[in-house]
């Protein structure tokens, strides 16, 4: 597949009212991520397909219109049985029951773009989801607004809007680099941690470096990055 | 047929079913700021827990915490049974059991097939906070505060039917989790052989089933329990029902749920769209099955509901689309899977 040529893919819009992402570099807090890392996103394309793990590149972009953080109680169980549960409760104290705050998202909107055959296979799977559709947590479902075929065309020059790019992707002054897992293994033990540029604020159109544009998403070019596993 | 997506509204009125960290004296609701605007939301953890609740209060017993073994000089180790074939709630809600590292002993867990959002107000909303004196007898008040509000509290939730009494069996590469370590132990379970369990493979994994007379009994007792909801803080000052006041209930062949916007609000409050219900169950043909159950409580906004049935009048005649009581929806839903009529949703449709 030369670069020059445009590339048909499925486009799939998706809306979660509530969804919650941790950033998993600090322990022992919960610091949330403004957008699903695309390792969620690979989990969310599994789901629809079924098979354990789906390694196909997709470019996303995501955005939220509001958060929120969520007081949450836990009742951890001694192992020691210094305080064990009654009825599911545990009597606070040292390590016993404590309030934990837990960053959320509300009206998050995620646009994923599925290149090629692979990308044809997991789309048209969508329409018959094999599990439950979650962005996030078990209470995170997300609900499939839109699901069109489109045409990407290599861009030099096109609209950052919310789209998750590699580092080397764009120039725009007020990008912030994630680090967020590309991938995890199935057997879980395993991350790929990789650096994305996002922008918190729609990015207007800046020069661009190895991307697709989607010219016909919202009447305008939409840069995306391919996203490797 | 495998899932049922459905999307519930609770309406609150002037009540704090859920509150998050207090200020000093003053005791929040939980709130989101959406487009710079505050909506309360109950949190999903904490609907779950009215649910469960709600079943062990109607007699389902419930997963005890034991206390097992005794450990060098400490006392004894507590855990939840982790138990889904025995209890009810173990296989509906999940759980999460820690083996202690020096035990060198295995985690299990089971994600919960009943997936429920969180009941986020459809308009933002004000709270206002009410102020408190506690003067009784003494010379000097105690102030304190609180906060409360009237709002209409939305969520979806998908209910995946095949997965109930379905428990997966770890396989060689680490694929899936377990719900048990062994096919063994899940087979010692000297309940599951008496109810007849089998092993089969569900979703390309191993798995032991329970027969499909106790799955579905599992998922009409959740039903029931979401007919009879209750539950929340402030209960003593501000009472409220919190059985659902509207809800809308579509099983679907996969786990996707169209309903985000059949429900939904603006500015002024809440709007029930059936023009939205129509496209999506048109834009999904061929992978729900009719009827759409719609429940609606008398009396709640009759005006919406005059509208509602205006624009479904084609399907509601037809009897694509059942309006009702909430209860009776939930209930006559439950009775019918108790009987058997929806067997062939538990199991994942053919292609």
């Amino acid at each position: 597949m030369s670069y020059a040529e445009p590339l048909p893919a499925w486009r799939l819009t998706f809306y979660a009212p509530v969804a919650s992402f941790r950033d998993p570099f600090f322990p022992g807090l919960t610091r949330g991520l403004p957008v699903p890392p695309p390792s969620t996103v690979r989990g969310l394309l599994a789901a629809a397909t079924g098979a354990p793990y789906e390694s196909l590149a997709f470019g996303m972009a995501a955005w939220s219109e509001g958060e929120g953080v969520d007081a949450e109680t836990y009742h951890p169980i001694d192992a020691g049985g210094a305080n064990p549960a009654v009825a599911g409760r545990v009597r606070a104290g040292k390590g016993g029951m404590t309030l934990r705050t837990r960053p959320f998202r509300a009206d998050v909107h995620l646009t994923l773009w599925l290149p090629g055959p692979e990308g044809n296979r997991v789309a048209r799977a969508f329409r018959r989801p094999v599990w439950g559709l979650r962005l996030g947590r078990l209470q995170d479902l997300v609900h499939l607004e839109e699901r069109v075929e489109v045409a990407l065309v290599p861009a030099t020059e096109a609209v950052v809007g919310s789209a998750l790019a590699p580092t080397t992707g764009h120039d725009v002054p007020y990008a912030t680099v994630h680090r967020m897992a590309a991938s995890i293994s199935t057997d879980r033990m395993t991350s790929r941690w990789t650096d994305y540029l996002w922008c918190d604020a729609p990015a207007g159109r800046y020069p661009v470096r190895g991307a697709y544009e989607d010219t016909d998403y919202r009447k305008k070019g939409q840069a995306l990055w391919l996203l490797e596993p | 047929m495998a899932y049922l997506a459905g999307r519930m509204l609770v309406s609150v009125e002037a009540g704090a079913p859920n509150n998050g960290k207090g200020e000093d004296t003053t005791a929040r609701v939980k709130y989101a700021t959406v487009r710079g605007r505050r909506h309360p939301y109950v949190s999903a953890q904490a609907v779950r827990r009215w649910i469960r609740d709600g079943m062990v209060e109607r007699g389902v017993p419930a997963s005890p915490v034991t206390r097992v073994g005794k450990a060098q000089n400490r006392a004894q180790k507590a855990n939840t049974g982790a138990d889904p074939i025995t209890y009810a709630d173990d296989d509906l809600f999940g759980y999460m059991r820690a083996g202690a590292k020096k035990d060198d002993a295995a985690t299990t867990l089971r994600d919960s097939p009943f997936m429920l959002g969180t009941l986020m107000s459809v308009a933002p909303v004000h709270p206002t906070e009410d102020f408190g004196v506690m003067s009784r007898g003494v010379s000097e008040p105690v102030l304190h505060g609180h906060e409360f509000y009237t709002a209409d509290l939305a969520a979806p939730f998908l209910l995946d039917l095949p997965r109930i009494g379905t428990f997966t069996l770890p396989n060689s590469d680490g694929v899936g989790r377990p719900n048990y370590l062994t096919e063994e132990q899940a087979l010692q379970v000297a309940q599951a052989a008496a109810l007849g369990a089998g092993t089969e493979m569900f979703r390309g994994q191993g798995a032991v089933r329970l027969p499909v007379e106790e799955r579905r009994h599992r998922a009409a007792l959740l039903l029931e329990a979401i007919a009879h909801l209750s539950g929340g803080a402030k209960q003593a000052l501000h009472y409220g029902d919190r059985v659902p006041s509207l809800i809308v209930m579509v099983p679907f062949k996969g786990g996707v749920n169209p309903l985000a916007h059949v429900i939904t609000g603006d500015e002024d409050g809440l709007v029930v769209r059936g023009d939205v219900l129509r496209k999506e169950l048109a834009a999904w043909n061929g992978e729900w099955v009719s009827p759409v159950r719609v429940g609606w409580r008398p009396g709640f906004r009759d005006d919406l509901r005059e509208d509602f049935e205006k624009v479904c009048a084609q399907e509601i005649a037809e009897g694509t689309v059942v309006v009702n009581h909430p209860r009776t929806i939930l209930l006559g839903l439950a009775s019918e899977m108790r009987e058997g009529a929806w067997d062939a949703w538990f199991d994942d449709a053919a292609e």
